[in-house]
């Protein structure tokens, strides 16, 4: 190699040298990104049918439009659903990747802040998560968020709807006696509607109105008289039939959930400590029948609306004549619970109770707005 | 002939090779002192923010919970990625945070909106003074604080 070759060399591997010093400097003075939460985007919420704004919101979060629409005809021809198809609106967003928890690696439980999120894309009281390739797992219900198994029978989505609507007790045995519950009874007690008084309806020594209900076995997937009243009773209550205005033309409900807010209220019943934090998007108005509740307190005290529901996990698959499952109480939930609450600018507290008794006190004024010390 | 034209060739292959080594030193290099400069200038100018404030302090007020209601109102699109507050008092004082630095449970609103922010203060006794800043820059003070109606 001539001089010239060799000079060129060198200045060749100085430039490298060089390169290789400005990478790593470039390495290690690339900005470290902030701590703070990602943007929130909400889904598309496709609309099934939806046309009375006084009726109760379901939203699917499914792997696909098919299910969703295969699940709402379902539930639409089930006494006594199919009475009252104009007061049910359904939506969906379609979500493969729905993110569930195994709980106790028994039970599929679709109750994640990224699920209430999906679902803030849609007005919704209530939440179905169907999930597909689970058929190990059982499906569950906890408050206004039902976890279904997509291989299981259709009939669980029905029994699923008795617990978080109307918070319908086991019909089979042996189970835990849900609270507040009305269709288990300690006699046979159940009157015109009874078609069969039978004994087990969740512990061994209490009557059911009939011998083998949807909440006793998914085989069936008619609850019976006496259950299906209480069913009629809770949507005559919190339903109203379709509003029509002077031309007779049906008024549709437009809800924008982009232009919603609500608190979202992360409770831990171990440590009793809760995170929370306001998200854009629908949260839920009704709620279901039950002896907890969450209630929406005004400036001056007043309590401006409340929601009910039933703040216990049913676990549930068929079993080889009845169902087996298992019921945990709040208390005893190994994992955290989310609650959705909307964001109405005369709110000042919320008071969630169980039992009439608050677990949860909240100054709404403060979430989102308490600063932290540096 | 044959050996030249290799010698020729091998000529332009490095300083091909030099110019694009260069070319690719000074690219990251400039992406270096770009980003050490953006780092070093704040989100806002303290001059151009004196002159047209992206906040405001509308009302400072302590209540009977031992917090301090701070409410500001948002009066331009400017983005903004940090509030400080201080308190002082005549025995410590306390700084804290609200956006970027504090995560979900402090976050800051939206331009042209007014928001109430809350400063546990449990741990100041007498508070004399709020002192208020954007990104940095001073932006209000406010002395004795009154109770909350």
């Amino acid at each position: 190699m001539n001089k010239r070759g060799k000079f060129h060399l060198a200045i060749l591997l100085f430039s490298i040298l060089i390169l290789i010093i400005v990478f790593f400097i470039f390495l290690a003075t690339r900005p470290t990104t902030f701590d703070s939460p990602a943007p929130q985007t909400l889904e598309n919420c496709h609309t099934i049918k939806a046309d009375n704004s006084n009726g109760i919101d379901f939203v699917f979060l499914t792997p696909d439009k098919k299910t969703a629409e295969e699940y709402t005809d379902f539930i639409l021809q089930t006494t006594p659903y199919n009475e009252y198809s104009d007061r049910l609106n359904f939506r969906y967003v379609e979500a493969p990747d729905a993110p569930c928890n195994v709980y106790r690696n028994i039970a599929l439980l679709c109750d994640d802040p990224k699920i209430n999120e999906l679902a803030a894309s849609c007005p919704h009281d209530f939440i179905m998560t169907i999930k597909k390739g689970q058929s190990h797992l059982r499906s569950s219900a906890l408050k206004n968020s039902m976890s279904i198994v997509r291989e299981s029978a259709m009939s669980v989505v029905t029994h699923e709807l008795g617990h978080a609507l109307v918070g319908l007790a086991e019909e089979y045995t042996p189970a835990s006696l849900s609270r507040d519950q009305e269709n288990c009874k300690s006699s046979c007690d159940f009157g015109e509607l009874g078609i069969g008084c039978s004994i087990g309806c969740s512990e061994a020594d209490f009557y059911r109105s009939s011998p083998n209900s949807v909440m006793r076995t998914l085989s069936s997937n008619d609850y019976d008289p006496y259950n299906t009243a209480i069913i009629e009773r809770y949507l005559e209550e919190n339903t109203q039939p379709i509003s029509q205005g002077i031309t007779g033309s049906v008024i549709s409900p437009i809800i924008d959930c982009k232009n919603e807010k609500y608190y979202e209220i992360i409770y831990d019943p171990k440590s009793q400590q809760t995170i929370s934090s306001i998200k854009t998007g629908c949260a839920p108005k009704k709620g279901g029948q039950g002896p907890d509740s969450t209630i929406l307190i005004s400036e001056n005290g007043d309590s401006i609306y409340k929601t009910q529901y039933l703040l216990t996990l049913f676990t549930e698959s068929q079993g080889e004549d009845e169902i087996e499952g298992e019921i945990i109480e709040l208390e005893n939930l190994e994992r955290q619970i989310i609650f959705t609450i909307p964001k109405i600018s005369e709110v000042k507290n919320v008071e969630i109770s169980k039992d009439q008794i608050p677990i949860i006190q909240l100054n709404l004024n403060e979430v989102g707005a308490l600063a932290c010390i540096v | 002939m044959h050996s030249l034209n290799k010698k020729g060739l091998a000529e332009i292959v490095s300083a091909s090779l030099i110019i694009l080594v260069s070319i690719t030193a000074i690219v990251l290099m400039f992406g270096i002192v770009s980003n050490f400069t953006t780092q070093l200038s704040p989100e806002i100018s303290c001059s151009e923010a004196r002159i047209n404030p992206p906040v405001s302090l509308i009302k400072t007020c302590q209540n009977d919970e031992n917090k301090l209601e701070v409410t500001l109102d948002r009066l331009t699109n400017t983005p903004i990625s940090n509030l400080q507050f201080r308190i002082d008092s005549s025995s410590n004082s306390v700084s804290y945070g609200c956006g970027q630095s504090c995560g979900i449970s402090c976050s800051l609103q939206d331009p042209l909106e007014i928001k109430k922010f809350y400063l546990d203060i449990t741990t100041i006794q007498n508070p004399s003074q709020l002192i208020l800043s954007v990104d940095g820059c001073l932006m209000a003070t406010e002395q004795n604080i009154p109770p909350c109606n």
